[in-house]
């Protein structure tokens, strides 16, 4: 789609106005898609890093029209140069586009928004008036027309949205920016609210989360970004040390009833937010415990099981009933909860473990135990295997990772990881890698088991291969490749294959009339989150396969929205900030490159941890949350890159 | 940034307008540039809040970046080159003040302000002579958080700094701001949580917060400031009188600098001064013959009042003092050789109920009474039990909060009720009345537990046998785990800081449990300690006049014949017919005071006293520092006159000027403070519980908001504290149901001795069997309710 006819992104200008055909440029650093939703065309762009025209007779005054009071909308009002000149500048725009301009207000318009771009306090000022001083360096005949009288507009619908590189990529789109900020001025309460608006489980968010907005922090660009996953841990922590009344309570209203199968982040996520719309949701959970996969495969060191059962406990203060120990498809079936509740959501999650393919898995021998199994049995207080002192895991993952540091404090003394690529192409977050090292795990990496060695049906060790990497795969990792004749064998009790979770959804009966992927996932539309069966909605690892907690907290949000419009006899589609998400997401807010005019130097936070030798022997956290003051400091580096992006439709 | 804090980092050289600044890690350019003289404007930046970088005044170059950046928020890096000054600077600086411009009135000569108003100065500095835009704002604020101070929206620059104020400085969320971009502005957020302390109007760059209650305005080339002490609580604060034609005060200031408030102060220290020209002080002696009372000179007063006290002496008949903790430390000595002249003497003052104590258990422990609030800034942990710092010693509070904002001090709270620091507590142990002995006891045990009792402690006399009483005590599970996290917290501490007030001195056996405790954790030497102290010169009186004695003993003492009361109304805080019995019996009662009381209406002798505005001299503040007050106002001769009189009429030395009298109280002041190593008390067996009568189940706790009475009498209503402190009766909700009690309903209380029947509020949080009692102007009720002075009164409730 070769379609741009004026870009100024980034200050790259590529302008086909005068071009002749088959001379026309295209932006190389941004792809403008061309629909905003089905059948709704984007004519042009107008945001933090300038201008991107689709349609040549596109309104450039109308749009900075809009524009400009959208920035005064959405100026916080706390520095002067954005909040008062943004005022200025948009009525300044107004006037000319109500055709009553004059040619002195163009100059004032230019003064003013280069001061505001200079001199404002964060990106809605800075960023804001980018579009417009390109406009009026671009496109000076379409304002000289507009004050002359001749302005000539197609007519347009524009609309708006506020990002930040942040919270662009969050799966559960938190307001990251305010939030910090409302930290950074000791607001730790205004803080958790916040944060409460999208997820309901910040304590655990705060500790597991793989923080995609961390890697995408332009404080980054000036020394190294915000911490900010920790930041959500303490305000979190902050409201149950301070005995803080965290007043949620149920909304009341419709009491219009809704089936949740699975009490996991997506499930959880899900009946919160239908609660709190007033509706009156019941999970069914087949084990004795809430949490799902934050539950049974993240171990108490890393996340405490009394945080979790608190947030669980938040949840149902809002309204929700949890049955535990309710397996869906043996105690009750789909269709009879399709019978018993307005509408039914499956939230199962991916917890079986993948099989590795190699000789010896079928055999049932002891010692042989798949790692999400090994977690489970862990976190309900067993050792699997008391008599196996060696372990071997095997996988580069988070749950592989768990299940080593795991081991240690189930008394394993000598724990070994194998991994077939290298630790750079590791997937597990690259701080528990660290923390691992630290206990002295001993990781095997560019090798691949290849047999289990039993005896007597136990496992005794495991034969692996030596890899090397080669070309890059799908994945754009490079593809690990066996050295022939390179096999040796790693004695071992334990062998744990933790190289992936799948989805088991074995209690689904086919009258039941969903269908699921080729992946063995359900198949629920991306969109809307609906099944092929009315009624039943699905979110979470059950239709992405095995995935990140933040993803599943925000989609069964998300998911609860399109219940919300089913019920009310509405059709779910995708919300305008959804589509806003997608749009932002193809133009990518955050700029890696981009070079911050500031003075740096401040040194990210870190928790306090426990020290290897003293956390390896016991579950107690390792890390403890920042006080009062650091994490005031680090919210304080925080830039608050909010910036505005507009779409001229029509 | 402390000075030890730059000493211990890395120091860091830049370079500011071409000049070499060397100073610590975590400064910003700003605070380097003013620490090294060089002066950036600024306008939202206070020391006293985190930096907020709003108004961009403050923006500066550095050499290598494009973009300039604001001083307030940026760190001062090694080898940086800064520029403050610059044409690009000065443009940027100017349009900011320009925008400020379109939104402001220029309503100068009728704003408060002018003349110290910073955008004022701003306009002026940068030559600005008109807006050349004009934006229409809107004038639709909601009336302020506190009656006592007017808000002017189109006068609010958005500074942000009075918001700022309340939540970190006062720990309050009263205000905050409201809208976005252009329609912003200061809005009540939560009125109930205004405590009308005035740190917003206080941090007000320009005149959109003003005070709502001198009728008298003034502008500031036409007043004299008057650098003083406050004289309600105890903690000490210094202010700044501003008083026209050396006759009026018309407002008191906070002064940035001035230890060891800064520039804060609290609703009395800011609001309470209506009483000190009010039509209803006391003017002329007054001599009372039986029924008739006629007007006489002054002199005919001191000739009066020594021939009375000389014949009582003469007679062998006892005189008793019951002498202000509010005075001079100067009029205090002058009463202490008064009745050095005379045979039978007793001194006592209303400060004997907590800071008496206080100092007599310092006494008996052979520890120093402590000295400054500095210390409690390097505690990680602090404990503060029964103490009400909403009440009293609010800047205490402040420090606290200060210390949990700089370096995240931890905080234990030991009270019933939502006391000041319950809201920023890591733990509230909610203990009941008379149960803090063994809570401390509790908590001792788990320092000794954890192996963290001071080494010092071992060596101290009582140690062993304290020690086996505390393992006996904890050898039973904790109760519950906010008790298990307390534990935990002070055992992890490595300074402890303890304040505490008349919640533990109210009772023996916590005060001794407490002060064990205190020397267990190595206190003072590894933390501090600071008792509050609840009237302005509290410590003066019990080191001048101590040992005290207490009112009620002097007031019921057989032979006590003669009474000087100094300042002094005990109808204000005992059982209004136990003293109206007791007066009755007195031979010649001599009243010096402000107001008439109930107290000056039974004297055969009432000669009026000077307001704190009034006189010279010093006081001693709860940190044992020496804080003086200065005359503002040209005034009656008043009390200290009429005390260095008398003593030279009774043949005693004619002190005059106050160098010497500095001298003296000063030798007296050091016998006070100082202190040996200390030694462990066996606590006293705990005071049964006063809920212990089954039918009085509930405990009427006393929450007094009195510091004196010229701020609940005659004058209340001209300051601004009668406006805003209100007399009110709290429960439980639970208890409110169990009574079948709403909020506005009358409630019956019936204590052993009297009966009362108040409205009542019900209050989430309160727990069971507690009811929460403001006492502020109605007192003599609920005063009857209990014999002698208590804390604490055992009643039964029922629905009126």
């Amino acid at each position: 789609m070769e379609d741009i006819v004026f870009s100024s992104w980034q200050g790259e200008v590529v302008d086909n106005r005068t071009a002749g055909e088959g001379e026309r440029k295209q932006p190389a650093n941004v792809k403008l898609p061309p629909e905003f939703q089905p059948g709704e065309r984007i004519r042009a762009f107008l945001g933090w890093d300038g201008i991107i025209l689709r349609d040549a007779d596109a309104d450039i005054v109308g749009m900075c029209a809009g524009y400009a009071e959208a920035v005064q909308q959405e100026s916080c009002g706390k520095c002067f140069p954005c909040r008062v000149g943004s005022r200025i500048v948009s009525d300044l725009f107004a006037k000319i586009a109500s055709g009553r301009g004059r040619h002195e207000d163009v100059k004032r318009i230019a003064e003013l928004a280069f001061n505001i771009r200079e001199g404002s306090k964060c990106q809605i000022g800075q960023t804001g008036m980018v579009p417009l001083l390109d406009a009026l360096r671009y496109f000076p005949g379409a304002f000289a027309d507009a004050i002359s009288g001749g302005r000539k507009a197609a007519p347009e619908r524009y609309r708006y949205a506020v990002t930040a590189p942040c919270m662009s990529v969050c799966p559960s789109s938190l307001d990251i920016p305010t939030y910090v900020e409302e930290i950074g001025e000791q607001r730790f309460g205004d803080s958790l609210a916040t944060i409460r608006q999208r997820i309901c489980m910040a304590g655990t968010l705060g500790r597991v989360c793989v923080r995609p907005c961390e890697s995408n922090c332009r404080r980054a660009n000036v020394d190294e970004a915000i911490a900010i996953k920790d930041l959500k841990r303490s305000v979190a922590d902050y409201e149950i040390d301070k005995g803080v009344d965290p007043g949620i309570a149920g909304a009341g209203g419709s009491g219009r009833k809704v089936a949740i199968v699975g009490a996991g982040p997506a499930g959880l996520s899900c009946a919160y937010y239908l609660a709190l719309k007033g509706y009156q949701p019941t999970i069914f959970e087949k084990l004795p415990e809430p949490g799902g996969m934050a539950a049974v495969g993240i171990p108490d060191f890393r996340l405490p099981r009394q945080i979790l059962r608190r947030e669980v406990d938040l949840v149902r203060r809002a309204g929700v009933e949890i049955r535990y120990g309710v397996e869906v498809g043996r105690e009750v079936t789909i269709g009879e909860l399709r019978r018993d509740f307005e509408a039914v959501f499956i939230g199962v999650g991916a917890q079986d473990s993948m099989p590795m393919g190699v000789e010896g898995e079928e055999q049932g021998y002891r010692g042989f135990i798949p790692g999400v199994r090994y977690l489970l049995d862990i976190s309900q207080g067993r050792d699997p295997y008391p008599e196996g002192k060696k372990v071997v895991v095997v996988g580069g993952g988070n749950v592989a990772i768990d299940c080593v540091r795991s081991s240690f404090r189930i008394g394993k003394d000598d724990v070994n990881l194998v991994y077939r690529r290298t630790i750079k192409e590791m997937p597990a977050d690259p701080v528990e890698i660290h923390d691992a090292e630290q206990e002295q795990v001993k990781f095997h990496y560019l090798c691949n088991p290849t047999r289990i060695i039993a005896e007597n049906g136990k496992v005794v060790g495991v034969e692996c291969i030596r890899m090397e990497l080669g070309e890059p795969d799908a994945s754009g990792r490079r593809r690990p490749v066996p050295v022939k004749g390179s096999e040796f064998v790693i004695e071992t009790d334990i062998l744990i294959p933790a190289i992936g979770q799948k989805v088991d959804l074995s209690f689904l009966e086919e009258k039941e009339g969903i269908k699921l992927t080729k992946w063995n996932t359900i198949d629920a539309d991306a969109e809307t989150f609906a099944t092929s069966q009315r009624g039943v909605f699905s979110a979470g690892d059950c239709i992405t396969g095995p995935d990140v907690l933040v993803k599943a907290t925000g989609t069964g949000k998300r998911a609860a929205e399109k219940i919300d419009a089913y019920l009310k006899g509405h059709k779910p589609e995708a919300t305008e900030e959804e589509r806003f998400k997608a749009l932002f997401g193809a133009i990518k807010v955050y700029n890696r490159k981009e070079k911050i005019s500031l003075v740096g130097g401040v040194k990210r936070a870190h928790q306090p941890m426990l020290p290897p030798e003293e956390r390896k022997k016991s579950f107690v956290e390792v890390e403890a949350a920042f006080r009062l003051n650091e994490a005031v400091g680090e919210a304080a580096r925080c830039l608050r890159c909010y910036r505005i992006g507009m779409v001229a439709l029509g | 940034m402390s000075a030890s804090e730059g000493l211990t980092g890395t120091m860091i050289t830049l370079t500011i307008d071409g000049k070499r600044i060397t100073t610590g890690p975590g400064t910003t350019i700003l605070e380097a540039a003013r620490a090294g003289g060089i002066e950036i404007p600024t306008l939202c930046h206070h020391e006293s809040l985190l930096p907020f970088g709003a108004c961009r005044l403050c923006v500066v170059e550095v050499d290598g970046f494009a973009e300039p950046m604001t001083a307030c928020t940026t760190p001062a890096a090694e080898g940086i080159s800064v520029t403050t000054r610059s044409e690009r600077l000065a443009r940027m600086r100017r349009e900011i003040v320009k925008l400020l411009l379109v939104a402001h009135p220029l309503d100068c000569p009728q704003c408060d302000k002018g003349g110290e108003c910073r955008l004022q100065d701003l306009v002026y500095e940068y030559g600005i002579e008109k807006a050349d835009y004009a934006a229409p704002r809107k004038d639709d604020a909601e009336p302020y958080a506190t009656p006592l101070i007017r808000y002017w929206q189109l006068r609010c620059v958005l500074c942000g700094r009075c918001y700022r104020a309340c939540r970190e400085v006062s720990g309050r969320r009263a205000i905050d701001l409201a809208g976005k971009g252009f329609a912003g502005h200061i809005t009540p957020s939560d009125r109930d949580d205004c405590i009308s302390c005035g740190e917003c109007l206080s941090l007000c760059p320009v005149g959109a917060l003003t005070e709502n209650l001198s009728p008298l305005k003034s502008r500031p080339w036409q007043t004299s400031r008057v650098e003083t002490a406050c004289p309600h609580c105890g903690f000490g604060c210094r202010l700044v009188l501003d008083v026209i034609d050396g006759r009026t005060v018309t407002k008191v200031l906070g002064r940035t600098g001035l230890d060891p408030n800064d520039a804060s102060l609290c609703v009395r220290g800011r609001f309470g001064y209506g009483f000190i020209d009010h039509p209803a002080r006391l003017r002329q002696p007054v001599l009372r013959e039986g029924s008739a009372h006629r007007t006489i000179d002054f002199a005919a007063a001191v000739a009066t009042a020594a021939d009375n006290l000389r014949r009582l002496s003469a007679e062998g008949k006892g005189i008793g003092f019951i002498v202000s903790p509010r005075v001079t430390n100067e009029e205090l000595f002058l009463i202490s050789e008064i009745a050095g002249r005379l045979e039978k003497t007793a001194l006592a003052s209303s400060a004997f109920s907590h800071t008496g104590k206080v100092a007599a258990a310092f006494r008996r422990r052979g520890i120093g009474l402590p000295g400054g609030y500095d210390g409690l800034a390097g505690c990680d942990l602090i404990v503060v039990a029964g103490a009400d710092l909403l009440i009293n010693n609010h800047l205490l509070a402040n420090r606290i909060r200060e210390a949990v904002k700089k370096s995240g001090a931890r905080v234990i709270c030991v009270d019933p009720l939502d006391a000041a620091p319950a809201r920023i507590a890591d733990a509230h142990l909610r203990v009941a009345p008379g149960g803090d002995a063994a809570l401390f006891d509790r908590l001792a045990g788990s320092l000794l537990a954890a192996g963290r009792a001071a080494q010092s402690a071992e060596g101290l006399e009582g140690f062993a046998e304290y020690r086996q009483s505390l393992l006996a005590a904890s050898a039973s599970p904790a109760a519950d785990e906010t008790v298990e996290k307390a534990c935990r917290l002070i055992g992890e501490a490595s300074r402890i800081g303890v304040v505490f007030g008349s919640g533990i001195s109210g009772c023996d056996a916590s005060l001794e449990a407490l002060l064990n405790f205190c020397l267990l954790a190595g206190l003072p030497e590894r933390g501090t300690i600071i008792p509050t102290a609840l009237q302005a010169n509290a410590r003066g009186a019990a080191a001048i006049l101590g040992p005290l004695a207490s009112p009620e003993e002097v007031l019921a003492g057989a032979d006590t014949a003669g009474l000087f009361l100094y300042e002094e109304d005990p109808f204000q805080y005992l059982n209004g017919e136990t003293v109206r019995k007791a007066l009755a019996t007195k031979e010649f009662i001599l009243a010096c005071d402000l107001f008439p009381t109930e107290t000056t209406a039974a004297a055969g002798l009432t000669v009026p006293a000077a307001s704190f505005a009034e006189k010279e001299g010093t006081v001693v503040s709860g940190d044992g520092t020496p804080r003086a007050l200065k005359r503002a106002v040209a005034g009656l001769a008043g009390g200290p006159e009429f005390l260095r009189q008398l003593l030279g009429r009774l043949g005693g030395k004619r002190y005059n000027g106050d160098e010497l009298m500095g001298d003296l109280v000063k030798r007296l002041l050091a016998k006070e403070r100082s202190g040996g190593r200390g030694r462990f008390l066996a606590a006293a067996a705990p005071a049964a519980s006063p809920a212990a009568a089954p039918e009085r189940p509930y405990r009427l706790i006393l929450r007094d908001l009195f510091v004196s009475h010229h701020l609940t009498g005659a004058a209340c209503e001209a300051t601004g504290v009668g406006r805003v402190q209100k007399d009110m009766l709290c429960i439980g909700p639970e208890d409110a149901a169990a009574l079948g009690v709403a909020t506005g309903d009358a409630l019956r209380m019936e204590s052993a001795s009297g009966a009362v029947v108040r409205p009542v509020t019900v209050k989430a949080g309160l727990g069971r069997g507690v009811i929460e009692c403001f006492l502020f102007r109605q007192r003599s009720d609920v005063l009857a309710l209990a014999p002698a002075a208590a804390k604490v009164i055992a009643v039964s409730a029922t629905r009126a």
